[in-house]
């Protein structure tokens, strides 16, 4: 016979204030099966958990309704409780009288019938809760971490300094990211490159560490503890093993003309290359679309001078499938397109240059050596105006967000051109400056006061042509008045944005993205990393817009979640799964079609002697998520889920109403 | 035209590629014509194919029966829902062999008879448009031009007549559940009783059951003792899934899930606030 044991908290004032706490308590005693009925003010403190417990015991329970929070808040807390005292813990049900009840109404006989109500309909199903016990899943000890930019490249060296293997996958032949195009970072001002290259050599010769460049997740299958990704290994036409790195080949291929998109195609590169010197893996590819003997059977130069033999012109993409544990996204970001701001003369003019351009002009390993020019005439330029929030706080083209990143990086160009153009003059146009951060208040007021750059808090309007000037037309808000600067070139500070194909990536990882297709946090503030797919974790700027600080914390933090799943050799998981009749099933296909998390499969029932019997359905306990997908589905309710079955589900919508 | 008929079904028969052929053979009535399996070849003589054949022939596809090869001779809307069987898993269209025919009025002595080009399932891609199908659009339309009291008059009437025989799900082609949800007792999801709440919840969750995969053979109409108009209740939800996702039953290829198990970017999300 059930002994149901109802416990009403007070959740001090929260409940208490709009529920009349002790009436609920009286009316849930006369429920059948009840045997035992009390309030307490703080249920889920230690003296209120130590209550039930006892009460458990002397009472000898068979069910548990604690009426009190939502069971996101504390359903663990009670069901550890009942364990304590031992009871199965999946005989404990929340009844939710605080945020479906008390929170949300005023009246309080209303919400004191309400809040009986939902303890009548917990009451009826505990009456139907089967002990349940957690479903166990092995988990394979490795990681794979998509994107070699700054943050993935922390993250994979912080998984692998703690002896688990990991798998850096890169789209490009070279990992590094977007730091690796930087010339100095604020708000130190040290040299990108310096930082960032033994980082990316240490990864790459970590023996827990296997770069993967050049490559592309595909796709994944499984779930946490257990996935399958598949890469595509894109065709480099040059042997990893055998080339050396010497360089012969870079020096003689005769196509010297491709826009290097490293250098943000302010210079040139080869038909076969590597992004920049410092590459890692330090070996080039050959790109198929520029190269002579790809295109047109002629040339075959880079073969004959390699010492080595390594050039393959007959190489061909390869996909390949690894098991992971845990998987991290670092993918990055994009800035935008600067062809969207027509009115600044983009394309049309060439020393209108987005703030990237301006960085590699910047570096010392840049196209331009270091030295910042006038790209139409190579002169150095006098003036410069630099024009914030290009796209960003932009509601009319669609990015109200604010990039983070510009309102530092252009102090820093305003700061780096005085010191190599000592009497030149750096105009920047600003919305507010946001220099939130260690140091950088400081650095931005550094660059006003020692760098004399000149802030102007306005939009610019448009700029256009005149003798050999640009003249930028904007507005000064706080003098009140319209100016008008010549400038020699003009920087763009264009918005950050997800990477190109991040929606699809997203759509291929099963994990959430926002309006403009940066990846989503389960939680924006407490769980920062982590996905709405369990096991995928985020780092880097391909959740919001970020800078090298944010991006190597979050690497570091996506890489201790990951290890949390990782250090464990099993995994436990709810019961509350799908569970197939495996008499009544057809196998029509609906539930395996429709099930999200791919957990559902075609099973062979064979007799003793191992004759197909017939062909059904299948849940894997460890992918299932407890949805419920399937359920609702299937037609001939052959599909049930554990901890909400119908008889559950159709107690409590008889508990509710009087047929 | 039967002798054509014949021979096809001679011929598949003898080839082995099928090992029954389910056709008609005459009833005791001159406006009847009956199932008739032919498993031997000397046994073909027996078929007929006159406007009495009202197809519907699809519910004996069953995967038993399916399994050592089986050719049907079909309406347009049997080949449809052979199709949508292929589709749920229940047949592999391999061991499918169809003798087509469209009668223009079915019903009507005078009624027109053609038979169709193909022999497989793949053959019938394009068999859309049927006069029946036509014809049914103009009842859904009048119904759904009623005001919303009136309507629900006219479907009470119809459920009122429902003696809960079952005899619609005995003759649906789609009804291949080994148990129904109408037979689960524990929880009870439909009330058995013939009585109002009863009959509204079998008949709609009928209806919902075949949304998307009732493929309008009128099977179910013609099987009902009180003539209640199911054929024009699943039409009407054929009419949502339609212009809702776009699709139509037993016009998907034969590895596209089902409509309501499968997710496309371009279905509505009228659902959604600002969808």
């Amino acid at each position: 016979m059930a002994r149901i044991g109802v416990f009403v908290c007070h959740c001090g004032e929260n409940i208490a204030r709009t529920v009349d706490v002790k009436k609920v308590v009286d009316a849930a005693a006369q429920l059948p099966g009840v045997a035992v009925a009390s309030d307490y003010r703080y249920m889920c403190s230690e003296p209120g958990q130590r209550m039930i417990a006892d009460t458990i015991r002397e009472n000898r329970l068979t069910g548990l309704v604690v009426a009190a929070c939502s069971p996101q808040m504390h359903e663990k807390t009670f069901r550890r409780a009942a364990a304590s005292a031992g009871l199965n813990p999946y005989l404990v049900e929340m009844a939710n009288i605080r945020e479906h009840c008390s929170w949300v109404h005023e009246n309080r006989d209303e919400a004191t019938a309400k809040a009986i109500d939902i303890v009548s309909m917990m009451v009826a199903k505990v009456r139907q809760d089967e002990p349940l016990s957690s479903v166990k899943v092995p988990v394979t000890c490795r990681a794979l971490v998509i994107g070699g930019g700054i943050s993935g490249i922390e993250a994979a060296l912080s998984i692998a300094d703690s002896g688990v293997e990991v798998v850096l996958v890169e789209k490009e032949p070279s990992i590094g990211g977007h730091m690796a195009q930087l010339g100095e970072t604020f708000p130190t001002l040290d040299c990108s490159q310096c930082i960032l290259t033994p980082k990316m050599v240490e990864a790459a010769q970590h023996p827990n560490i296997r770069l993967m460049t050049y490559a592309e997740v595909e796709k994944l299958d499984g779930f946490v503890g257990n996935f399958k990704a598949t890469i595509r290994r894109k065709a480099r036409y040059v042997d990893a093993d055998l080339c050396t790195g010497c360089g012969a080949c870079l020096e003689k291929c005769p196509v010297k003309k491709v826009p290097s998109a490293f250098d943000e195609n302010l210079g040139p590169r080869t038909a076969i290359y590597r992004p920049f010197p410092q590459a890692v893996p330090n070996k080039p590819v050959i790109d198929a679309a520029a190269c002579l003997k790809l295109t047109k059977d002629a040339c075959g130069i880079c073969s004959k001078v390699c010492p080595t033999g390594a050039i393959k012109y007959d190489d061909a993409a390869s996909v390949i499938t690894e098991d992971f544990g845990a998987v991290i996204v670092a993918t990055g970001y994009d800035v935008l397109a600067a062809a969207e701001f027509g009115e600044y003369g983009y394309g049309k003019y060439a020393d209108v240059v987005t703030s990237l351009q301006f960085e590699r002009m910047e570096s010392a390993s840049g196209p331009t050596g270091g030295k910042i020019i006038r790209p139409s005439d190579g002169a150095e330029p006098r003036s410069i105006v630099f024009i914030q929030c290009c796209g960003s706080r932009d509601e009319a083209r669609g990015r109200p967000y604010c990039s983070k990143i510009c309102c530092m990086y252009t102090a820093k160009h305003a700061m780096l051109y005085k010191h190599k153009v000592h009497d030149g003059q750096a105009y920047v146009f600003y919305i507010d400056v946001r220099a939130g951060g260690k140091n950088y208040e400081e650095f931005v007021r550094r660059a006003v006061e020692k760098d004399s750059a000149l802030y102007l808090r306005g939009r610019v309007s448009h700029v256009y042509r005149e003798g050999g000037k640009l003249v930028v037309k904007g507005v000064d808000t706080l003098a009140g008045e319209a100016v008008e600067v010549k400038a020699d070139l003009v920087v763009l500070a264009t918005a950050v944005t997800p990477r190109a194909g991040a929606v699809a990536l997203a759509q291929t990882l099963g994990i959430s993205y926002d309006t403009y297709g940066f990846y989503s946090e389960v939680h924006p503030k407490l769980r920062p990393v982590e996905t709405s797919k369990a096991g995928v974790y985020l780092a880097g700027a391909c959740s919001a817009p970020r800078d090298i600080p944010d991006a190597v914390a979050s690497g570091a933090a996506a890489a201790a979640k990951a290890l949390s799943i990782l250090s464990a050799e099993t995994l436990e998981r709810e019961p509350t799964v799908a569970r197939v009749n495996d008499a009544t099933c057809v196998h029509c296909g609906n539930c395996i079609a429709a099930c999200p998390y791919d957990a559902i499969e075609d099973f062979e029932v064979r007799d003793r002697a191992g004759n197909l019997i017939k062909v059904i359905a299948r849940v894997n306990e460890s992918v299932c998520q407890g949805c419920g997908v399937c359920v609702a589905l299937c037609r001939s309710k052959s599909i049930d889920l554990a901890g909400f079955n119908d008889r559950q589900i159709y107690s409590q919508i008889d508990a509710l109403s009087a047929w | 035209m039967i002798d054509t008929v014949r021979s096809r079904a001679a011929e598949l028969l003898k080839s082995g590629e099928v090992s029954v052929v389910v056709g008609y053979r005459e009833g005791r009535r001159r406006e009847l014509a009956v199932p008739h399996f032919v498993r031997d070849v000397a046994d073909v003589d027996a078929l007929v194919l006159d406007p009495f054949c009202s197809g519907g022939l699809a519910v004996f596809a069953t995967r038993e029966a399916v399994s050592q090869g089986a050719a049907f001779v079909a309406t347009p809307q049997d080949i449809r829902s052979l199709r949508v069987l292929v589709q749920e898993g229940q047949i592999t269209s391999e061991n499918v062999r169809i003798i087509g025919f469209a009668c223009q009025a079915p019903g009507n002595p005078a009624g027109e008879i053609r038979l169709l080009e193909g022999s497989r399932l793949e053959d019938f891609d394009n068999v859309i448009e049927c006069a029946a199908d036509n014809n049914i659009a103009a009842e859904v339309a009048r119904i759904m031009a009623m005001p919303p009291e009136e309507r629900w008059r006219f479907w009470r009437a119809e459920f009122d007549k429902c003696v809960r025989c079952y005899a619609c799900r005995a003759a649906c082609p789609m009804c291949y559940c080994a148990e129904c949800i109408a037979d689960r007792n524990l929880p009870q999801w439909i009330e058995t009783t013939a009585r109002p709440r009863g009959n509204f919840a079998w008949n709609l969750i009928r209806a919902w059951h075949l949304a998307g995969r009732c493929t309008l053979c009128g099977a179910c109409e013609r099987a009902c003792s009180e003539g209640i108009k199911l054929t024009l209740l699943n039409a009407m939800l054929a009419a949502e899934v339609r212009d809702a996702f776009d699709y139509v039953a037993g016009f998907g290829c034969a590895d596209e899930a089902g409509v309501f198990a499968s997710f496309k970017d371009s279905d509505k999300e009228e659902f959604l606030i600002d969808g």
